[in-house]
């Protein structure tokens, strides 16, 4: 259980807070014009090749929750790994529906899932984007891109914040 | 001879014995001495250590489990664990609270069933504080603080949660509702792990101001005289709630 969630912070807080969302704050800047640099090079040093580490630790992420956090885990440890056979035949599978429909932790995993999903297809989109804008004045469309990849971005940090141990009994 | 940091690993369980003997050895850098029980080897070549050359050039850290506690009886091997720098008991089934071992000895106080019952991090964590000169208190290594968990808190909420499932689902579990008002139920696994001090391991779990329908349904779980009746309906959601309060803070 620790270490999912320690994953979870880690990614959120390492790869999502400090690198994607500062990433796409650059590009505003850059492609609004008011910070000259490379749009390109700054985009896959700052955006694409953080997303292609991040996207298939999430996708796991969201694979394992359930997993990963049940309380049925609690039943393989102290104090209780010693119920009585009887009650080990109902209570962990209760205690995992119970924690189930009250975090609705299905419809957690599924929204995180399809904000990745949205996010895999945003940033080569971005990219083509910005590929075709290359040497061209920069577009007020190019901006709304980037708005939107920072909108998306801060909306899964958002998501990834949801779920903190501490609500999860 | 080796510059590598030396641990004595004692376990009589094979498969776990080889997966830590392999974790420290491979994984983390350690010359690893180890033991099923009574005669020791090297890891790496599978070569017999005699115990006066043991306690000679003793090991930094032994890792040993509960199980093999007994080994520490014998004053020779006593000689040997005395001689290392730190030993760290370890439990299968997880071990609840500090058993019947010298005060300097360390324990990681849940289920460690082999290499995969940590991550490489908080082992690699664990193998760093053994060989530091100026180590950081025990709290503060992941494997040794997992005593901080308030497991009997949860465990009694998942208890409360049972108890209250089962009076509403009468037709789906016609024995929960008997099983749950019974005694038996809270006090196997909640008294199990830690005898007569149930009160005292909640209340150091729980902080100051435990409330009072809490006190009361631990000391009837413990048998304690006066609690012999006390109203479970009124009191087990109350004490649910109390928990939920508690732990989401």
């Amino acid at each position: 259980m620790p270490e999912w969630n320690e994953l979870r912070a880690r990614l959120n807080h390492d790869l999502v807070k400090n690198r994607l969302i500062p990433g796409t704050t650059r590009m505003i800047r850059i492609v609004s014009g008011s910070v000259l640099a490379d749009p390109l090079e700054t985009f896959d040093s700052t955006i694409a090749t953080v997303w292609t580490e991040t996207s298939p630790s999430l996708q796991l992420l969201f694979d394992t929750c359930e997993s990963a956090l049940s309380p049925r885990k609690y039943f393989l440890v102290e104090p209780l790994v010693h119920c009585p056979p009887s009650t080990m035949e109902w209570l962990p599978d209760i205690i995992h529906e119970l924690w189930l429909e009250r975090h609705d932790i299905p419809g957690w995993c599924s929204t995180g899932k399809l904000l990745v999903e949205e996010l895999d297809t945003a940033v080569p989109n971005a990219r083509n984007l910005l590929e075709l804008n290359n040497g061209i004045s920069q577009t007020v469309d190019l901006v709304e891109i980037f708005l939107d990849l920072q909108k998306r971005t801060t909306n899964l940090s958002i998501h990834l914040s949801l779920i903190e141990r501490k609500s999860l009994l | 001879m080796s510059n590598k940091n030396k641990i004595l690993i004692i376990d009589s369980t094979t498969n776990r014995r080889e997966e830590l003997c392999k974790l420290w050895s491979v994984d983390l850098g350690y010359d690893v001495v180890f033991s099923a029980g009574v005669d020791l080897f090297n890891f790496h070549d599978d070569t017999e250590v005699t115990l006066s050359d043991l306690i000679n050039s003793p090991p930094i850290a032994c890792l040993l489990h509960q199980n093999d506690k007994r080994r520490y009886d014998d004053p020779e091997r006593r000689k040997l664990l005395d001689s290392c720098r730190r030993v760290v008991v370890f439990g299968g089934a997880g071990i609840s609270g500090r058993g019947d071992w010298p005060d300097q000895w360390f324990w990681i106080p849940r289920a460690i069933s082999g290499k995969a019952s940590a991550n490489y991090r908080q082992w690699k964590q664990l193998a760093d504080w053994f060989s530091s000169e100026s180590p950081l208190p025990a709290d503060k290594i992941d494997l040794l603080s997992r005593l901080n968990e308030p497991r009997f808190l949860i465990a009694i909420h998942i208890l409360c949660q049972g108890f209250v499932v089962g009076d509403r689902l009468r037709e789906r579990l016609p024995t929960a509702v008997e099983q749950t008002h019974n005694r038996k139920w809270w006090c196997v696994p909640l008294v199990e792990s830690v005898g007569d001090s149930l009160i005292n391991t909640v209340q150091n779990e729980w902080g100051p101001d435990m409330p009072e329908s809490l006190a009361i349904l631990v000391k009837w779980i413990s048998g304690e005289t006066g609690y012999e009746n006390i109203d479970l309906p009124r009191i087990v959601p109350a004490v649910k709630q109390e928990i939920e309060n508690r732990l989401s803070k």
